[in-house]
């Protein structure tokens, strides 16, 4: 498998903007701390693999990002502009493929019908409706699914969804696009066509955000590898830093609460 | 036993509750809101119409009227729900009890007689007369049943019609393609509500009078039409939205003449409610038990 990236020094200026970012949950007199001083920045067209333990505020992080989390102090900011959290304000330039694949495909719809209502480019322009098909049919069989095409996307499996989910995402084409653990539903043999996926949408300009319980896949893939523990950032590599990092996440954050880090005290009443 | 006459009447009183059933069986497979708001915008419909036509406007404004005050209250059920969030039968029932009260005050009595208003239907009958059956009046509602039911299937097909299920199926995903989940909510259920309406109005020509007690039922009389036409059309292979039409249309004309077939029978019109609560729960039980259903949470 050939993933082409591009050189570091193509970036473009940032995209994403995180400053002082904490976000708390609070409920019933318990409250617990998701995100803690984060500080973030991603430049246009960069690849960001995400890793940590379960817990660790990775979805929280994409939640905020996409809108569908405010964060308690600090702000957000995407190409410039502020970003409002909570009421769900979306841009069509942004994309998430969620860690259940029920949730990122419409199950009452078949599969064609799913790519009819994401395709993003507006009616009556650009391609004719033939044309539009062509192309939906060309990406399905890509993924061989193109014989399935009217049935309903309630009769396909969690992976085969999830390669949906992927195959709408490419329609979008957005500029931000964020994927929360997209392949964990995939069997093995669907991976590297999924991963060649991912990457032709970097490759086409898409700014990635990518969360995986891979290390391996975490080191390898992308350009950039953020670790998250207990709510904070706790590494941030990336070209050839990557490649020293040790391939034991637990390893790194024994050494991080050896240094001082209180890691182990979020839960707070 | 008579089995003319009942199904005469099975075909009347299905196709007239063929819009109800059509806009509950839309709003519960397609939009995924089991919305009660039917109890009250099919009395709205009656009501609405029969005002109307006593205030000396034409058959058709009457008719428009019933489906825009329909149209206004699953509107409002719709903003309840997606807009504050209220729970979906909280919302309905709220609802209902208001299109109670606004019909009570827009009659201003208890009910109102259609019969000195020559309708639609006494013409069309005229013509059918020649058969021995009113047959003009089954001909006029079937092609009504048709035009509508077609047009529902192309709207529920087209990509705005996708961009409402999507928002009622699956509402976070539908936000993060952009789509207006509190406006699409809105619409849907002001056409579904719209439809109930047309029912209503249509049972006040069909009955010649328009009281507050029309709607009631109205939900487990559609329920149980609704199923029996899934259970009915279950093999076929249908597209979603022809699917919904055609089995609302077979559900509410079966249903209505086993009805007609047991009153003709004998059956007590009081345990009418009772009979058709039994068969919901059978066909519903029956269903649960069958696992490749598309529809089994409904």
């Amino acid at each position: 498998m050939t993933i082409r990236l591009r050189a570091c020094e193509v970036f473009g200026e940032t995209l994403i903007r995180l400053q002082g970012i904490h976000v708390t949950y609070r409920r019933w007199g318990q409250s617990l701390t998701a995100l803690a001083e984060v500080d973030l920045e991603v430049k246009a067209g960069q690849w960001v693999m995400i890793v940590g333990h379960n817990g660790s505020g990775k979805s929280t992080l994409l939640k905020l990002i996409a809108g569908q989390q405010e964060a308690t102090s600090g702000w957000v900011e995407i190409n410039g502009s502020p970003k409002c959290g909570g009421a769900g304000g979306f841009d069509s330039d942004l994309f998430q493929v969620c860690q259940d694949p029920l949730l990122g495909t419409a199950d009452g719809l078949t599969l064609m019908e799913n790519l009819v209502v994401a395709d993003p480019s507006p009616q009556g322009r650009g391609p004719s409706p033939r044309g539009r098909r062509d192309r939906y049919m060309e990406l399905l069989s890509q993924f061989d699914l193109a014989q399935r095409a009217n049935q309903l996307l309630r009769y396909f499996s969690g992976g085969e969804r999830q390669q949906v989910a992927l195959i709408i995402a490419k329609l979008r084409n957005p500029q931000i696009l964020l994927l929360d653990e997209p392949l964990a539903a995939l069997d093995p043999s669907r991976l590297p066509m999924c991963e060649q996926l991912i990457a032709s949408m970097n490759a086409a300009g898409s700014t990635i955000l990518q969360i995986t319980h891979d290390m391996s896949t975490a080191q390898t893939t992308g350009h950039r590898t953020i670790a998250f523990e207990a709510g904070r950032i706790l590494y941030d590599h990336s070209g050839e830093e990557r490649s020293r990092t040790t391939s034991d996440l637990g390893a790194d954050v024994r050494q991080a609460e050896g240094g001082g880090d209180k890691a182990s005290s979020r839960v707070n009443r | 036993m008579n089995w003319v006459f009942p199904l005469q009447t099975g075909l009347e009183m299905g196709l007239v509750m063929f819009f109800a059933v059509l806009g509950l069986a839309i709003a519960f497979r397609l939009l995924n809101f089991p919305d009660l708001t039917i109890e009250g915008s099919f009395l709205l419909g009656a009501v609405g119409f029969a005002v109307m036509r006593r205030s000396g406007f034409d058959m058709w404004s009457a008719i428009l009227a019933a489906q825009v005050l329909g149209a206004f209250a699953g509107v409002v059920t719709g903003s309840l729900h997606a807009r504050f969030n209220i729970n979906k039968f909280l919302a309905a029932v709220i609802v209902v009890s208001i299109c109670y009260t606004a019909a009570l005050r827009l009659m201003g009595t208890s009910n109102i007689g259609l019969l000195s208003s020559a309708s639609i239907f006494d013409q069309l009958d005229s013509w059918g007369d020649a058969f021995g059956v009113q047959a003009g009046k089954i001909l006029f509602l079937l092609l009504a049943a048709s035009a509508i039911g077609g047009v529902t299937v192309l709207a529920l097909s087209s990509r705005t019609g996708l961009r409402w299920r999507v928002a009622g199926s699956n509402p976070t995903y539908a936000r993060t393609l952009g789509i207006g989940v509190v406006a699409s909510t809105m619409i849907g259920l002001g056409v579904t509500n719209a439809l109930a309406a047309l029912s209503g109005a249509l049972l006040a020509v069909h009955q010649g009078f328009a009281d507050v007690g029309l709607g009631q039922g109205v939900l487990i009389f559609a329920l149980a039409s609704m199923s029996l036409g899934d259970r009915l059309l279950s093999e076929q292979r249908l597209s979603v939205p022809i699917f919904v039409v055609v089995s609302s249309m077979v559900g509410s004309v079966v249903y209505q003449y086993l009805i007609a077939l047991s009153v003709s029978a004998g059956l007590n019109p009081v345990d009418l409610k009772l009979i058709t609560a039994v068969l919901v729960l059978m066909l519903v039980i029956v269903r649960a038990k069958r696992h490749d259903d598309p529809f089994a949470s409904v």
